[in-house]
């Protein structure tokens, strides 16, 4: 079958416009990895942009819930209220003005309160649709809402705004918008105080205050009463709460130090750049004690397998959905559909089988797998590197290489693989794609591998180039990328290393102020990943951090497995960040010395 | 309104003199000296002189000159990209601490402000200035940006430290609503891009220099090539409308967003003016007309302080008569 109108598989979605078909069709069943954010409690789920957290809560919404499981609306465990919060949705800078007021917190919690109040109320008018017509039409239902409903804004000083009579004869539709729509008018009115807030004179706020104590939970309380939801607890999914500003990061952390999990669970997620977890009070919320807490890119970074084989099932399900097939009619497994380079894998395999050979001679691990799989690719790439002089050669393309270079996060993974297809198909717009060949595969890698170098940090700021006073933290990590990549190569080029493929570093010591700096700027744009080891000396714990793998291509490093790291002092990072150059001058001059010992590299003793 | 092409040194000669107020921005770029030398000490009767505190090792040393050229008459005012807040204080402050009479007319040089506090700026006018007085803006145009780098290397900003909205224009951005992103790009797609990806908008309006509205042919072929760029990437996520705007006419750029902006009512829209202050103006002048619009600004982590731009002897010239003044501030041209 050919076409040239073959949907791209790989396309990027938001989950917020997935319907429900469509985002159960995909969803990988990821909460056996992360079981406490399905569970009742409060949670965090925190992880790098594109690691699969919009979708978790996508899959967690009743419409998917109720597909999923083939159970009716009432009969689910939970009633999840999804609550996008957008960059400038709820941080408003006019707010900014606020900050030294006392009534700072009152404001931004009254803000908050309303605008998930209008989503609640939203997500209850969407579940309709799902819910039993005979429990839909109980009247007490609306005698019982409205009643509180009323009741609630009663004790903040409103008149009962939505009419008994009139609106308990109308269907559910008609007095839960109502609802809505007194939540949303409050909240324009709410707008309307903030945007005086330009001007110095802080203007006096006359209207209502409403809180989470006082309003909301009451409020949520009132909607998990409804017969025709579940009577188990309602879930608050806060995504990307990293875009609230302080103040309604501390009024977020006073709602979740409160003891209403068991019938409100707020499930917050975050891209790692949550402000703070004080509260309004100035104590301190606690994992453990108040929250639990799930980090992604560590499950998946510490737990080789889990990762590939969520992978696997993703691109399963894609090539599925998207009606893929192969020319016997066939839908291509994924490692079919990223075929490595053939070429290359024979030698690789040639190299395999002459180290399964000395084994008894040479061999240095316990077994000959052990050094087969240590040293036959980086074998190969130095080989690459040496009298061929092709490094750019190394072909990375098959199913694993590219799960690997995705470092954990799914979107790394999908974003180049649409690309691909895409490039495919631009070169080939007859062909029914069933399989990407391996040089594209390696070309679009190559190409995003250099993009993400090269996006945010400038070239390599060579030492004569700038005095160190003038070098902007952005510079600084540049160069420290550029060390840490050519180091990493030079490890995997060295034949006297007992461990050649090398992608992180432990620190000896503490960094200072402006280290850590430059390391938190990593972190924050994905070029590190930041984790923890223990101590050589045995007293605790240090921080290790990780090079991206998405870098591998860049640097032309061996991205497969999980596999070693150097100690380094804080001192020497320093210098890779004032001195580069000079730095990766002596450490490629002097490799075949300094490299040699397995656990440590002498050159950063 | 009129909008003009002209040479530096024909800056005086179109307005009306003395003018009783400049306001301009020292910079790490040289063009923010090409109108205060044009017009001189003598030409004015005030001058406020912007600054951004937080980037002050780079902006110091063009922020004495425009001190010194002005001397006396010169009000400083401090700014800080980091704090709209700040920023609003303080122009607040120098606009007290001027004194103008009335009416007097006042020019603005847009040039070397960010986006960000051009807009503040321009919102907090109608606070000082009224119909009485006479309101001008001036552009200096870059003959080349980051000169000397290939196109495809050149830059202009890295990375974004934060995103925030723009002080006075908040925008209505109601709960339960998708977003509707109008993004005025200018030269720089990785910010652009970086944009699409945290607002994740179900809709993406991509507005597009029209043709003969660049400030220079010579930027034609990058900007082309930022706005390819841009729709590549944005349409492998998003669904993406493209639309068309003349970014050196404000009155038209005001249009162009203002159409957009109702496009599709059910969303919340928030515009990013990223593209020449010609047209930042002009979406400042949308969201006045219209509230509910929002604009949005990106702060660069850090910019090419050392090779951004180089200045031609061109600037741009104009007014919004409708908001500020009769248009007498212009003279007719001869």
């Amino acid at each position: 079958m050919t076409s040239s109108f073959q949907a791209n598989p790989f396309k990027v979605q938001s989950p917020e416009k997935l319907p429900a078909k469509d985002a159960v069709s995909l969803f990988v069943n990821v909460f056996t990895d992360f079981h406490k954010i399905r569970g009742p409690g409060h949670s965090f789920l925190n992880g790098p942009r594109g690691c699969g957290k919009s979708m978790m809560f996508r899959f967690l919404c009743p419409d998917c819930q109720c597909l999923s499981s083939g159970r009716k609306l009432h009969e689910l465990d939970f009633f999840s209220i999804w609550v996008p919060v957008k960059n400038t949705s709820l941080d408003l800078s006019e707010l900014g003005r606020l900050e030294d007021h006392h009534g700072a917190a009152y404001v931004n919690e009254h803000l908050m309160t309303l605008f998930f109040a209008v989503e609640a109320m939203l997500a209850v008018t969407k579940s309709l649709a799902l819910a039993d017509p005979d429990k839909l039409s109980d009247p007490i239902n609306s005698i019982r809402f409205i009643e509180g409903f009323n009741r609630l804004f009663a004790f903040a000083g409103v008149e009962a705004p939505l009419a008994s009579q009139a609106a308990s004869d109308d269907g559910p539709h008609r007095w839960i918008d109502s609802a809505r729509q007194v939540c949303d008018t409050l909240y324009g009115q709410a707008l309307q105080y903030i945007r005086h807030l330009v001007s110095r004179e802080v203007a006096r706020y006359d209207g209502p205050l409403l809180g989470y104590m006082d309003f909301l939970f009451p409020l949520l309380q009132q909607i998990r009463a409804l017969t025709f939801l579940p009577e188990g607890p309602i879930y608050l999914l806060i995504d990307d709460a990293d875009n609230l500003s302080s103040t309604q990061t501390r009024v977020l952390n006073s709602w979740v130090s409160s003891r209403t999990s068991s019938e409100v669970s707020i499930k917050v997620s975050t891209q790692m750049e949550y402000k703070t977890f004080r509260s309004i009070s100035g104590r301190s919320i606690d994992s453990t004690h108040d929250f639990s807490e799930v980090n992604v890119a560590d499950v998946y970074t510490s737990h080789k397998g889990k990762y590939l084989d969520r992978v696997v099932e993703i691109v399963e399900k894609r090539l599925g959905a998207y009606q893929v097939r192969d020319e016997a009619g066939m839908t291509p497994t994924p490692y079919q559909f990223f075929p490595t380079y053939e070429k290359q894998e024979q030698e690789i395999e040639a190299i395999k089988n002459q180290l399964r050979a000395q084994f008894e001679q040479e061999g240095r691990g316990y077994r000959a797998g052990d050094d087969v799989v240590r040293y036959a690719r980086p074998i190969y790439m130095a080989q690459l590197a040496g009298s061929k002089k092709a490094s750019s050669k190394y072909v990375y393309a098959g199913f694993e290489q590219l799960v690997h270079i995705s470092s954990g996060i799914v979107r790394h993974f999908l974003e180049p693989a649409a690309h691909m297809f895409s490039e495919l198909q631009s070169r080939e717009p007859e062909a029914s794609i069933s399989a990407i060949p391996p040089m594209i595969q390696d070309e679009v890698i190559r190409a995003e591998s250099n993009g993400f170098r090269f996006s945010e940090l400038d070239k390599l700021r060579d030492d004569q180039s700038m005095r160190p006073e003038e070098l902007e933290t952005v510079d600084k990590l540049g160069n420290l990328i550029e060390v840490l990549g050519g180091v990493f190569r030079e490890c995997l080029l060295n034949e006297g290393r007992a461990e050649r493929r090398v992608f992180s570093i432990a620190l000896y010591d503490r960094p200072d102020d402006e280290l850590r700096e430059v390391l938190r700027l990593g972190v924050r744009y994905g070029y590190l990943h930041r984790s923890s080891i223990g101590k050589k000396d045995g007293t605790g714990r240090t921080r290790l951090y990780i090079l991206s793998r998405r870098l591998a291509p860049a640097f032309n490093l061996d991205p497969n497995g999980f596999v070693g790291y150097l100690w380094m002092s804080a001192g020497t990072l320093k210098e890779a960040i004032y001195r580069p150059s000079a730095l990766l001058n002596r450490v490629r001059k002097n490799a075949a010395e300094e490299l040699k010992d397995v656990q440590q590299l002498t050159l950063f003793d | 309104m009129t909008v003009e092409k002209i040479t530096l040194s024909a800056v005086s000669s179109r307005l009306v003199s003395p003018i009783d107020l400049l306001i301009c921005c020292g910079s790490f770029e040289d063009r923010c000296l090409s109108v205060p030398k044009a017009i001189g000490s003598e030409g004015v009767t005030k001058v406020i002189v912007g600054q951004h505190v937080n980037l002050h090792r780079h902006v110091a040393r063009n922020t004495a000159i425009l001190m010194q050229l002005f001397g006396d008459k010169a009000i400083p005012l401090a700014l800080d990209s980091g704090s709209p807040v700040k920023s609003a204080d303080g122009i607040a402050d120098a606009l007290a601490d001027c004194r103008l009479r009335s009416p007097s007319n006042v020019l603005i040089d847009t040039t070397t402000f960010t986006h960000e506090s051009l807009l503040i700026l321009f919102g907090l006018l109608p606070g000082v200035l009224g119909l009485g007085d006479q309101l001008s803006f001036v552009y200096t145009v870059a003959e080349e940006y980051c000169p000397g780098a290939l196109d495809e290397e050149k830059w202009l900003s890295k990375g974004i430290l934060d995103i925030r909205t723009i002080l006075g224009y908040p925008g209505s951005m109601r709960p339960g609503r998708a977003t509707h992103l109008v993004l005025l790009h200018g030269f720089e797609a990785e910010r652009s891009k970086s944009l699409i990806a945290r607002y994740e908008p179900a809709l993406l309006s991509l507005g597009r220099p029209k043709e003969g509205s660049h400030t220079a042919e010579r930027h034609v072929s990058t900007n082309t090539r930022v706005h390819e760029e841009v729709l590549r990437f944005a349409k492998n996520t998003v669904d993406v409308e493209e639309f068309a705007f003349n970014a050196c006419d404000p009155e038209d750029s005001c249009r162009a967003i203002a159409d957009r902006a109702v496009f599709r009512s059910e969303l919340n829209v928030v515009v990013a003016p990223m593209n020449t202050k010609i047209s930042a103006l002009g979406s400042a002048v949308a969201a006045q007309r219209n509230p509910s619009i929002q604009l949005c600004y990106a702060q660069p982590v850090m910019y090419n302080y050392d090779n951004y731009s180089k200045a031609s002897n061109n600037c741009y010239l104009f007014d919004l008569p409708e908001l500020f003044g009769t248009g007498d501030a212009v003279r007719p041209p001869v």
